[in-house]
């Protein structure tokens, strides 16, 4: 177990590695540097952008470029932000907690909505009520997750004025309210985002569940537990679901990703103050560190995501544990 | 299975009745891709004709006769068949200029109507016409994209599977790094440096940022096919390295591939539209669905349908490419759901 551990802890330090270095290449790919579109104005000297190119280290020949970049990201350095002057890794610790906070929620639901569905599902295939789940859970996949968060907006927001459709707090009573009104206030910010993250990943959710439980109650197993004469509901609840439960671990695995990518456009949509809409903004802003510093940090949180999901899975089943 | 004999020739005849004045018009026209589009509206019905009767004849050949009687697939074709229609006859079909402002001083923002079935955009602008053309810009920049990663990806996993050593391990290693970054915050990283992208652009950043899944799976395929029987047998009798490829090993993984490529059409659609919201899509003022949600987006309050109605198509749309995904893998491999 711990041989197992040491050696999936190398192998994320290594496409870490891979990484920062896919990155750095490809940023330096792209015509021009930050201060191209300066240049290109007539306003500024060609003397102040050469020494703008000189104090960010843009002068210098791309391997030394290279080096010193590699050498100050294992120091955790990662660069000024241009648009907010603040080293890009203070900038980025003010937004990622609230991006944590929209992916455990949206995770939470995504999960215990997409698992409940693809059981009820899975227990009566075929019939009318599966039918009609698994075109739902179907259009909720295929839904664009931007265009859902601005639907409900549209329906709670605009029409209904249940909640709020902006931020994560109120700006202008939050400081003012007890504990329980912050909480409260808080939660009613998050419900929208979250929903619209997590009813998108539950759509795939409850198609996986349907099927990994349809597989698990054709196995041999199953067979036996029924004709010891356990009742249904222990057969699917005990015997099948912890089962078919394995391999909704290696999911959670693989829709990291996804999930990330899902939350730049929610957090757009309902300007939720994380990292999604830090990368956005830094976009227009020609922020170049901070992009950088986005995708090696997105990348990171995936890295240590299916870390955590492959260690999880050794613990909860015991035949791979041997094996290592 | 019959209704595919009388649907495709039924929605064409009524496309070419319906629009022929402006078939005629597109004919006469200076521009030549408009008129090899209204040449084609009007040989799609001979076409439609002879691909009805052709149809069963095909259809057994390829084993898809049990498939095509499915209503989800029926219904899934016949879409397919309506988009790929709009998509390629949208100088026929749609009423108005896409881009042209029909009436600034009285016809912005507009609700439904028969004069403009989806009503009209703060510009003025027909929505009905921009999601025609919408179609054909979010539809040609998914399945060029999708072709342009799935030949990539086979490509390198053929090549990292079979020669191995050093570039596999570095291919691969590229794989594991690229798949980590969540696909938009990649796709920003490529995109944030450039100014206005046109459709070529988009087309090649789409494609070759979505090759590494088709990658692992060709390497892996190679890798398990490598030492059956019948690649033995046509290395032994003479043929080489890249035909046995070409000829034994990919023919055996075209069945997963092609799967992966109509399931990608749907998740590049739902990529695109992700990067048209964020602007970094196509540049205005060609309409993509994004780029139209994304105009629609300020006028919420006032105009909601401009936003609902290119976000349902872009759902239907999806789900079409699902559904044929699955339709495809039960034809091509049968025993895969069984």
């Amino acid at each position: 177990m711990a041989g197992f551990v040491a050696r999936r802890i190398y192998q994320a330090a290594i496409v870490m590695f891979a990484v920062a270095t896919l990155t750095f290449f490809l940023i330096h790919l792209a015509p021009g540097d930050p201060f191209t579109p300066l240049a290109e104005s007539s306003t500024i000297s060609p003397e102040t952008i050469q020494q703008l190119r000189r104090n960010f280290g843009l002068d210098e020949p791309i391997h030394v470029q290279y080096l010193k970049y590699l050498q100050r990201l294992v120091q955790g350095d990662l660069g000024i932000s241009f648009k907010h002057h603040r080293p890009v890794l203070d900038v980025f610790r003010d937004v990622i907690p609230n991006t944590i906070l929209l992916a455990v929620a949206a995770v939470f639901i995504d999960f215990s909505l997409g698992i409940a569905t693809g059981i009820y599902q899975g227990t009566r295939s075929r019939g009318r009520a599966d039918t009609l789940l698994s075109g739902l859970s179907l259009a909720f996949y295929a839904t664009p997750v931007f265009w859902l968060g601005i639907m409900l907006i549209l329906t709670f927001g605009v029409t209904l004025r249940w909640l709020p459709i902006a931020g994560a707090t109120d700006p202008v009573i939050h400081d003012s309210l007890s504990g329980i009104g912050r909480l409260w206030d808080r939660l009613q910010h998050l419900i929208m985002p979250a929903l619209t993250l997590g009813l998108v990943g539950a759509g795939g959710t409850a198609r996986f569940q349907r099927s990994a439980l349809i597989e698990t109650l054709s196995e041999d197993y199953i067979r036996t537990a029924r004709a010891k004469g356990l009742r249904e509901r222990s057969v699917v609840l005990v015997h099948a679901l912890r089962n078919s439960l394995l391999s909704v671990i290696t999911l959670f695995g693989l829709s990291l990703p996804l999930l990330l990518s899902g939350a730049v456009l929610v957090e757009t949509v309902f300007s939720w103050p994380g990292m999604g809409r830090l990368i956005t903004d830094s976009v227009s802003g020609r922020d170049y560190p901070i992009v950088t510093a986005a995708a090696i940090l997105s990348a990171a949180m995936v890295v240590a995501g299916s870390l955590a999901a492959d260690v999880l899975y050794q613990v909860v089943d015991p035949r791979t544990r041997d094996s290592t | 299975m019959t209704i595919f004999r009388w649907v495709p020739l039924i929605l064409a005849s009524v496309m070419v009745i319906t629009r022929i004045a402006r078939i005629l018009e597109l004919l006469t026209g200076p521009t030549t891709s408009d008129r090899i589009v209204a040449g084609a509206a009007i040989a799609l019905i001979p076409v439609t004709v002879f691909t009805g009767l052709k149809l069963p004849m095909v259809a057994n050949r390829l084993g898809a006769t049990r498939e095509l009687g499915s209503i989800r697939t029926q219904i899934a074709v016949g879409l397919l068949m309506v988009l790929a229609g709009m998509a390629l006859f949208a100088p026929v079909l749609a009423p108005y200029d896409p881009i042209a402002f029909v009436d600034l001083t009285n016809a912005r923002s507009l609700p439904p109507s028969l004069a403009h079935p989806f009503g009209t955009d703060q510009f003025s602008r027909d929505l009905l016409s921009r999601m025609i053309y919408g179609a054909r810009v979010s539809l040609s920049i998914a399945v060029l994209a999708i072709t342009l990663s799935i030949t990539l990806g086979a490509a390198f996993g053929m090549l990292a599977g079979s020669v191995g050593g050093v570039l596999d391990g570095l291919l691969m290693r590229t794989v594991d790094a690229a798949v980590a970054v969540p696909r938009l915050v990649l796709l920003i990283v490529v995109l944030a440096l450039w100014d206005r992208a046109d459709m070529l652009t988009i087309i090649l950043v789409l494609g070759l940022t979505g090759w590494f899944e088709t990658s692992r799976l060709a390497r892996a395929e190679v890798l398990s096919l490598r030492s059956r029987g019948f690649v033995d047998a046509a290395r032994a009798s003479g043929v080489r390295g890249v035909a046995v490829l070409g000829r034994h090993i990919l023919p055996n993984i075209a069945a997963p591939l092609i799967v992966m490529a109509t399931l990608g059409v749907g998740q590049l659609i739902l990529v695109e539209a992700g990067l048209s919201f964020l602007g970094l899509g196509i540049s205005p003022p060609t309409p993509s669905w994004g780029t139209i949600i994304r105009d629609g987006q300020n006028l919420l309050h006032t105009s909601p349908w401009i936003t609902t109605i290119p976000g349902l198509a872009i759902v239907a749309t999806v789900m079409t490419f699902s559904i044929l995904g699955e339709s495809v893998q039960a034809v091509l491999n049968p025993r895969a759901n069984e």
